[in-house]
């Protein structure tokens, strides 16, 4: 699974390589993204844009990221494509991120 | 897995090995061949519903062993994409169709749900959803409506 961490606007910014987060990745997601956030400041933005799809599972696999970052880092979105975002429509978990239009651009130009 | 040729409205049908991975590969094949017959919103309805299904029958149809066989049939219709899975594993739970209520959110992040959402997802985004067990078959029909009719 592609993730690349950055700071960025005073959060840590893990932009998403892949198309899909999907039930084939779902465990890969979680386990990476498990290293990827110790350490982290308060905030963690997850720049979406390159992500098309994201089922159940992803989902899931995203809510599990959330719960095991908090209390210490708060899991953020940014970049929902349009089927993403209505995935996070529909299960209403839209009410349950900060959802950003864009992420932030990194420090550096990576 | 049979890959059909060309673009379309169908009937084409893929046969596949129930797994997380040939779902992933059997769903770019098909927006392959119906893509060119959607939008975007609804490519991705299509995409949605089709992937809970098979998710589904890969996590609960064939928990019991290995893996099985899918069988994905796809028709575009005036009214949408008409779709048929079949699987040879268990059968729903009293043999009846899941109910399809979203849950609740939990006010409390340590107590969200991490999953859950699957047949919710699929009764929004489809009509006329059937489940029928024919012989050793589940076979689940619905239609996904197109072109702003209809569901979500």
């Amino acid at each position: 699974m592609n993730l690349v961490a950055d700071e960025a606007g005073g959060a840590r910014v893990v932009r998403v390589g892949d198309e899909r987060i999907d039930a084939s990745v779902a465990i890969q997601f979680k386990d990476r993204m498990r290293e990827l956030g110790s350490g982290a400041g308060p905030r963690l933005i997850l720049d979406m844009g390159r992500v098309g799809f994201v089922d159940s599972s992803g989902l899931g696999a995203i809510v599990a990221v959330m719960k095991f970052l908090a209390p210490g880092c708060r899991l953020e979105l940014a970049a929902l494509t349009p089927t993403v975002a209505k995935v996070f429509r529909m299960t209403r978990m839209d009410t349950v991120f900060a959802i950003h239009a864009e992420a932030p651009a990194p420090a550096h130009g990576a | 897995m049979t890959v059909p040729t060309g673009p379309g409205v169908g009937p084409l049908t893929f046969t596949l090995e129930a797994s997380a991975a040939e779902v992933r590969r059997v769903l770019g094949r098909a927006l392959v061949c119906f893509g060119p017959a959607l939008d975007e919103e609804g490519a991705g309805s299509v995409q949605m519903a089709l992937a809970e299904v098979m998710n589904n029958i890969v996590e609960h149809a064939y928990q019991d062993r290995q893996s099985g066989p899918i069988r994905l049939t796809l028709r575009r219709g005036e009214e949408g994409l008409t779709c048929q899975i079949e699987d040879e594993g268990l059968p729903m739970p009293g043999l009846a169709l899941p109910p399809g209520r979203m849950q609740p959110v939990a006010a409390q992040t340590r107590d969200l749900a991490e999953g859950g959402w699957g047949w919710a997802l699929i009764h929004a985004l489809t009509e006329e959803l059937s489940y029928d067990r024919v012989g050793g078959t589940n076979r689940l029909k619905f239609r996904v409506p197109l072109d702003g009719a209809g569901a979500a």
